[in-house]
């Protein structure tokens, strides 16, 4: 069994293990209610971490997302605003359309320049951040300005579940796809595991890289209309803002390394879930909000620590065996 | 950079160059556009607002030429502030509560670098986890709280001066002394550099690179508390959510100054230019009633051209330097063609 799937079992246990506790603390807290709000925790982070996945993948970061999120809700907001009887699947495209040209716009810089990623995505978040202001004129979106369908997408409907999740879960299975059963996927482990090796062995490494931005940011806008849909407002100042360490915390959380060429679709979708069951399950078992960012913290640094565990005990072999 | 570049591309490639010359730039602008600019008192005070990030800032530039980072800085200076807070409310001198916050500050440095250095976990993620870690304690020991019951004298480092300088800057000046003396000065500033260009070969020339890389982290720490209590004692309050976001500013101010993020390369030089550029062009926006989310913007696209613009002189000057070699090629082959 690869360490992939080892660590794939084990966040799946520990995600039991947390409702399992839970249970014994307070039998209320394990109840089809808790697991509802479990599910209303996870989409828009789970959408942002597929797209991150690539990224990390070729051994880059993006930390420019919570801005780029803003900047797409907020123009896909305006649309809406602007002409009410715009379909929703427009919305969509718009969203997912402007995202992936900010994509370019991380991509190219970190390409073409030869800028470190975290840097040129540290300027990119606050560059976008102060145009969400500038387009917006510092004005939010109010429900009224959203279309009644596009907040439907996010309540109980008569699926049984809100048609968002639908959307949510075509992402991860399209991601998945791309990744572990596609050409390209294998490129993208390719340029994260050595990149000078891929460039000799004729990978348009450049290229990769790109769109890995391009679909992080395309996922990202995505998100944007997603948030849209589930907050029914959006902020200028609010959106999105801190929703950088969120993902990344959760993609590293689901095994996804930091340092390139590791990691998997259904580790990263893994650790959202993960992240979300604490999130959901502190307060209903007594434990106070003020803890929950110390949780998350000593979260992110364990699972730092037993990716480092896998990799110094796994060696070369542990790559090889996940890009096969 | 070669040595047959002339001095403007040469001088062009440093990045301390550009930040200097937009700092002079953004000065002469201002000073045209808003007539109350270039008063130099106005200006200093001014720059207490930013002499905290600035401070920090100074030894985010020795961990970037190390090839380190810490993304828990602003945290770190607020769980420094909270702490001193809570012994505050505690009843605890003042005399006492400030060793105890460096203290405080001292160890979440050497926590961060025991994960980093000692385990050998990537700095970057390690410092997001300790960015939330942290700041998650600060609202931990305070929750929503602030406190606010400081002694008189506590109030106003930024108000009070000491010969026409206001202390805040006095404090900065004296860490952009000590900085460079170390970094520039020093064996461990040189062992900064050799690590920060390769490490294992350092290692293996005899520089201790586990323990300038640790004492860089603690050092780190040990700032932040003393920028934390700077700043409780500008805004006069504490609370755990003082300086959010400040990690942006601080490694902004470096990168702007020159470190770059591979490591290596950086001055303190740089980051004394980047904090007066920052300084200079928020001030200027703030007379021009530009919102600070505007501003935010303005930080993040400079820092990006401050990057692009080296590296494309850098892309024009091999582009001349290889047509120059070709018509040099060319030439003297035509002379083998004649003769």
């Amino acid at each position: 069994m690869s360490d992939t799937r080892k660590q794939e079992i084990g966040l799946m246990l520990s995600i039991v293990l947390i409702f399992g506790l839970a249970a014994l603390v307070d039998a209320r807290a394990a109840t089809l209610d808790t697991f509802i709000i479990w599910g209303f925790a996870m989409p828009l982070v789970m959408v942002a971490a597929m797209g991150q996945i690539p990224v990390l993948l070729c051994g880059h970061v993006d930390i420019s997302i919570g801005s780029l999120l803003a900047l797409s809700a907020i123009l896909v907001g305006m649309l809406f605003r602007a002409w009410p009887e715009m379909p929703l699947v427009l919305g969509f495209l718009a969203g997912t359309c402007i995202g992936a040209l900010l994509g370019v716009i991380n991509g190219f810089l970190v390409t073409r320049l030869r800028i470190h990623s975290i840097i040129v995505t540290l300027g990119t978040l606050s560059l976008f951040r102060g145009l969400t202001f500038i387009v917006s004129d510092s004005r939010q979106i109010d429900p009224n300005d959203l279309p009644g369908e596009l907040i439907a997408l996010s309540q109980v409907g008569g699926l049984g579940v809100p048609p968002i999740m639908i959307v949510v879960a075509v992402i991860v299975a399209a991601m998945f796809v791309l990744i572990h059963r596609s050409g390209i996927g294998g490129l993208f482990y390719a340029v994260g595991a050595n990149e000078f090796a891929a460039r000799m062995r004729g990978i348009a490494t450049d290229r990769m890289v790109l769109l890995a931005f391009v679909l992080s940011g395309a996922l990202v806008g995505l998100t944007g209309v997603l948030f849209a849909s589930r907050f029914g407002y959006v902020n200028p100042a609010a959106t999105g803002s801190g929703f950088e360490l969120q993902v990344i915390s959760a993609a590293v959380v689901g095994g996804v390394s930091i340092a390139g060429g590791r990691g998997s679709v259904i580790g990263c979708a893994l650790g959202v879930m993960l992240i979300a069951a604490i999130e959901v399950i502190m307060p209903k078992i007594g434990i106070s909000r003020v803890w929950q960012d110390v949780v998350f913290g000593l979260i992110v640094l364990a699972a730092l620590g037993i990716d480092r565990a896998i990799q110094t005990r796994g060696g070369r072999k542990t790559q090889q065996g996940d890009a096969a | 950079m070669n040595a047959s570049d002339g001095i403007f591309t040469r001088l062009m490639l440093r990045n301390e160059t550009l930040t200097i010359l937009l700092a002079v730039i953004v000065a002469v602008v201002a000073s045209v556009l808003s007539p109350g600019f270039a008063d130099p008192q106005f200006l200093l005070f001014s720059a207490t607002f930013f002499a905290e990030y600035g401070l920090v800032a100074l030894v985010m530039t020795m961990l970037i030429i190390s090839g380190e980072i810490d993304l828990s800085v602003a945290s770190q200076m607020a769980l420094s502030a909270c702490t001193f807070g809570i012994c505050i409310e505690g009843g605890v001198p003042v005399a006492v509560a400030i060793p105890l916050t460096l203290l405080a500050g001292a160890a979440m440095g050497a926590f961060n670098a025991l994960v980093i250095v000692r385990l050998g976990l990537p700095a970057l993620i390690v410092t997001i986890g300790t960015l939330t870690l942290y700041r998650g304690l600060a609202q931990v020991l305070l929750g929503d709280r602030s406190v606010t019951q400081f002694p008189e004298w506590w109030y106003g480092i930024d108000y009070a001066t000491v010969l026409g300088l206001p202390v805040s800057l006095w404090v900065y000046f004296a860490g952009l002394a000590l900085a460079a003396a170390v970094l520039h000065f020093s064996r461990t500033g040189r062992r900064i550099y050799q690590i920060g260009v390769n490490r294992s070969a350092a290692s293996k020339v005899g520089v201790p690179a586990a323990r300038v890389r640790g004492g860089l982290y603690v050092a780190t720490g040990l700032v932040c508390a003393i920028a934390g209590l700077m700043t409780s004692s500008r805004l006069g309050a504490v609370r755990y959510d003082l300086a959010t976001g400040g990690e942006l500013q601080v490694v902004v101010i470096a990168v702007l100054g020159g470190a770059a993020i591979t490591g290596g390369t950086g001055s303190i030089l740089g980051a004394f230019a980047a904090f007066w550029l920052l300084v200079l062009i928020q001030t200027a926006m703030v007379l021009e009633n530009i919102g600070a989310e505007i501003q935010l913007s303005v930080v993040g696209g400079l820092l990006i051209a401050s990057l692009a613009i080296p590296k494309l002189v850098q892309a024009v000057a091999n582009r001349r330097d290889r047509a120059r070699a070709e018509t040099q090629l060319d030439a003297g082959s035509n002379r083998k063609a004649q003769s």
